[in-house]
């Protein structure tokens, strides 16, 4: 899934979550021409036809829509673009996280502003934000935008049904706002937060602008697309953004680097992270000869592969499972995520010499935080023989700490069972962004996972 | 006549380049042509110094020169007059010279040295050696039925390689010994590599079978000492009279390689090794360290925290952002 906020030097505009499936942030989309063009999969080009709702439903929105603009401070030069819609009154407006994220981190360097769609421009000030579900909440500096009707949520008791026609509005790619057709297609199965799951095509530079249902009520916030999908969008729920509002309206604007705050969200959600994962027990995969931990499918997504018939060496079996959900930090750092990986090999047509050598080459073939970055230590590691039951494994376990989200570190189990001279199993788990205390207990469940099947 | 005294001209080796017969003392030398040995070296006045025979020794007269007279680190100015045994390196101007007299004690003779017939052996069976040790690592990374074709890729290699550097070497040999040593070359080089991944895979198994992993560290270093060592070995047998000093080269090269990547190493990554994990698994009957209780792994993890957290405190904007190393 890509975000869909984007950063000028790149190109274009923005939307988007702590959703993320194949890869790249829109921050990091090849740049556009001055004429911005679509990415592929991110069909501006071809819009479904303007139903008349969608007409309707612009022309009596357009006033609340804001385009989010972060500007270098010192001159007028864009560095991101997304969208906004009112939520009172008095000119509090809803955007993403990520769409504010610079301005957030770095206010010294930053500054936000707003452009209606009449061409009203002004400053907007970072009241709360909430980076877990990537809403925040902004308001105009100046009375440029108070007196306006705000846009009202739908209540959480009328539930959509899937299939039923929904809007997305913002301003994609910065080419002007629009208004695109979509469905409803429910909730995002196995993801950790609730994402509604949007049959429409967002496109960059839509991050922050309201999803509309055909009353003109807000049901979610525009926030990422799948790249390696079509038509496969995410909006977060209208709920986390109403939450956002009823806790910082009165709030003073935020005019520190957020990173204190950052943390304090973060480490909220680690430990309720923690505590969900580590009450689920490992599932048991056909293995013969040993139990090794596999998740349970609730908030990961599980991929298996295995060698070819026919192979003539070293034949595994793999099983990798990963998080959709990620929270974004800034353009270089998303974290909050687990993985759980295995290999299980058989190399009993290789003999035991062979098969050490293969093996090895596996467990070396493994990549961890080698130098130190602006946001985090370089891994520093422990490694040694465990005993789990009888069962020996070599073990590494390696962390580094984040420099700015203090208390917070990455953790990485390397594992490989070393019993037998043509059979092994080699695991790996990972966990971004949790306190020392919990790397430690997933770092223990993780390694309990092992043992020899009974 | 009766000779009395030899006068050597020695060139930069120690070979004699040119024998001069003393007829009766004293000799004079120097560039004029009114010397009794005359010097084609501009750097020898025209009367440079002159000889007479003293007792056991010689009288050396320093004439009117303004480099006088060396031996080592001694000089000799003009006007100056010392006795010494014959047999010494003089240096005048830029030529070596050496005085013989008839009652010096002659060194005993030397036989000709022969070739070993162990040569040719020691050479096959470090060639040998080094083939066998290839083939055995490719048969190891290999799948049945896929060994020929990579092995012969790698043998083509490093053949080619070898023929290289020890070409490289023999023409050192060629140019200083006057002798094209290129088997002696191979058999040095192609030790010398059998013996690097040899002790590497070996301290790689003590590593894992003790499970103490500074074995496995310490591999860089002692894969650079015996590359050293056969270096020196080389050098050696381009420059066999400098064995000394060439010893003491070889260890500071080494020394200042291995302190260069480590030291470089620690800039990058924090570590003076590359390896940031022992990954070297051999089969589990090498284990003989005893695996611990998954408590007593994890409490020795707690030691990390400390300097992770000091590390952390470290900021340093000047670094790359987080993604931004994929890149490099």
């Amino acid at each position: 899934m890509k975000f869909l906020s984007a950063v000028a030097r790149h190109a274009a505009v923005s939307c988007c979550v702590a959703l993320c499936i194949t890869a790249t942030r829109a921050q990091t989309v090849s740049p556009p021409p001055p004429a911005a063009v679509p990415e592929p999969g991110a069909s501006l080009g071809a819009p479904a036809p303007v139903s008349a709702s969608a007409q309707r439903l612009y022309e009596r929105t357009r006033a609340q829509l804001v385009q989010v603009r972060t500007l270098l401070k010192g001159q007028a030069s864009q560095s991101s673009v997304g969208s906004g819609f009112l939520v009172t009154g008095e000119g509090h407006l809803l955007t993403n996280y990520h769409v504010v994220s610079q301005a957030a981190l770095e206010p010294a360097r930053y500054r936000l502003v707003y452009t209606t769609a009449d061409g009203r421009e002004g400053p907007l000030q970072l009241l709360a934000f909430d980076a877990v579900h990537d809403v925040a909440l902004v308001k105009a500096g100046d009375a440029g935008l108070q007196g306006r009707a705000p846009l009202s949520f739908r209540p959480s008791a009328r539930s959509l049904s899937k299939g039923e026609r929904i809007y997305s509005l913002g301003n994609p790619l910065d080419v002007g706002f629009a208004v695109l057709e979509g469905n409803y297609n429910g909730l995002v199965e196995r993801s950790f937060y609730p994402n509604i799951f949007f049959g429409g095509a967002l496109n960059p530079g839509m991050s922050g602008g309201p999803a509309l249902d055909e009353s003109g009520q807000v049901i979610g916030v525009n926030v990422a697309t799948r790249r390696d999908g079509q038509q496969v969008s995410f909006l977060v729920p209208a709920e986390f953004g109403r939450a956002l509002l009823e806790q910082g309206r009165t709030a003073p604007p935020i005019v520190e680097s957020v990173y204190d705050r950052l943390s304090e969200q973060l480490m909220a959600h680690q430990h309720q992270l923690t505590q969900r994962f580590l009450k689920q027990a490992w599932r048991t995969p056909p293995h013969p000869r040993y139990t090794v931990p596999v998740p349970e499918e609730s908030f990961v997504r599980c991929w298996g592969s295995t060698t070819q018939a026919e192979t003539k060496g070293l034949e595994f079996e793999r099983s990798d499972c990963q998080m959709d959900t990620h929270i974004f930090v800034s353009d270089w750092l998303q974290t909050g995520g687990l993985t759980v990986r295995h290999e299980a090999y058989d190399g009993r047509k290789l003999g035991a010499l062979r098969f050490s050598a293969q093996y090895s080459a596996s467990f070396r073939n493994e990549s961890f935080p080698d130098r130190p970055t602006r946001d985090r230590t370089a891994a520093s590691c422990r490694e040694g023989f465990v005993d789990r039951a009888g069962l020996p494994l070599r073990t590494v376990l390696c962390l580094s700490a984040y420099k700015k989200l203090r208390g917070l570190y990455d953790l990485s189990v390397l594992v490989a069972t070393l019993d037998d001279d043509t059979v092994g199993v080699q695991g790996r788990f990972d966990a971004r962004g949790v306190d020392f205390e919990n790397a430690m207990k997933l770092a223990r469940h993780y390694i309990e996972g092992y043992a020899w099947k009974k | 006549m009766e000779k009395v005294g030899l006068i050597e001209v020695l060139d930069r080796d120690g070979q004699v380049r040119q024998a001069l017969a003393v007829s009766a003392w004293p000799v004079r030398i120097g560039r004029a042509l009114n010397n009794d040995v005359v010097l084609d070296d501009p750097y020898v006045a025209a009367h440079h110094l002159t000889l007479d025979h003293a007792g056991p020794g010689l009288q050396l007269t320093v004439g009117e020169t303004r480099n006088g007279v060396r031996r080592g680190r001694e000089v000799w100015a003009a006007g100056v007059t010392v006795s010494r045994p014959a047999g010494e390196d003089w240096l005048v101007g830029r030529t070596r010279l050496r005085v013989r007299l008839p009652l010096q004690a002659l060194a005993p003779e030397l036989p000709v040295p022969e070739p070993s017939r162990w040569r040719p052996a020691l050479v096959l069976g470090a060639l040998g050696g080094l083939v066998g040790w290839l083939g055995w690592r490719q048969y190891l990374q290999s799948n049945p039925g896929e060994f020929l074709s990579g092995f012969a890729t790698m043998l083509i290699t490093v053949v080619v390689l070898m023929a290289l550097w020890s070409l490289m070497w023999a023409l050192g040999s060629k140019l200083f010994q006057h002798r094209f040593d290129y088997w002696t070359h191979v058999r040095i080089a192609s030790t010398g590599l059998l013996a690097s991944n040899l002790l590497s895979a070996v301290l790689a198994v003590l590593a894992f079978a003790t499970s103490w992993v500074l074995l496995s560290r310490l591999r860089p270093v002692a894969e650079a000492a015996v590359i050293a060592v056969a270096i020196h070995a080389h050098l050696c047998a381009v420059l066999p009279a400098r064995r000394r000093l060439l010893g003491w080269v070889a260890a500071l090269m080494a020394t200042a390689a291995v302190g260069t990547a480590a030291a470089l190493q620690y800039q990058r990554t924090g570590r003076l090794t590359d390896e940031l994990y022992l990954s070297t698994l051999p089969p589990p009957a090498l284990r003989l360290a005893p695996a611990a209780p998954t408590d007593d792994f994890l409490e020795s993890v707690r030691d990390l925290k400390p300097g992770l957290d000091r590390k952390a405190a470290e900021l340093d904007d000047a670094a790359p952002h987080d993604g931004a190393l994929a890149e490099d």
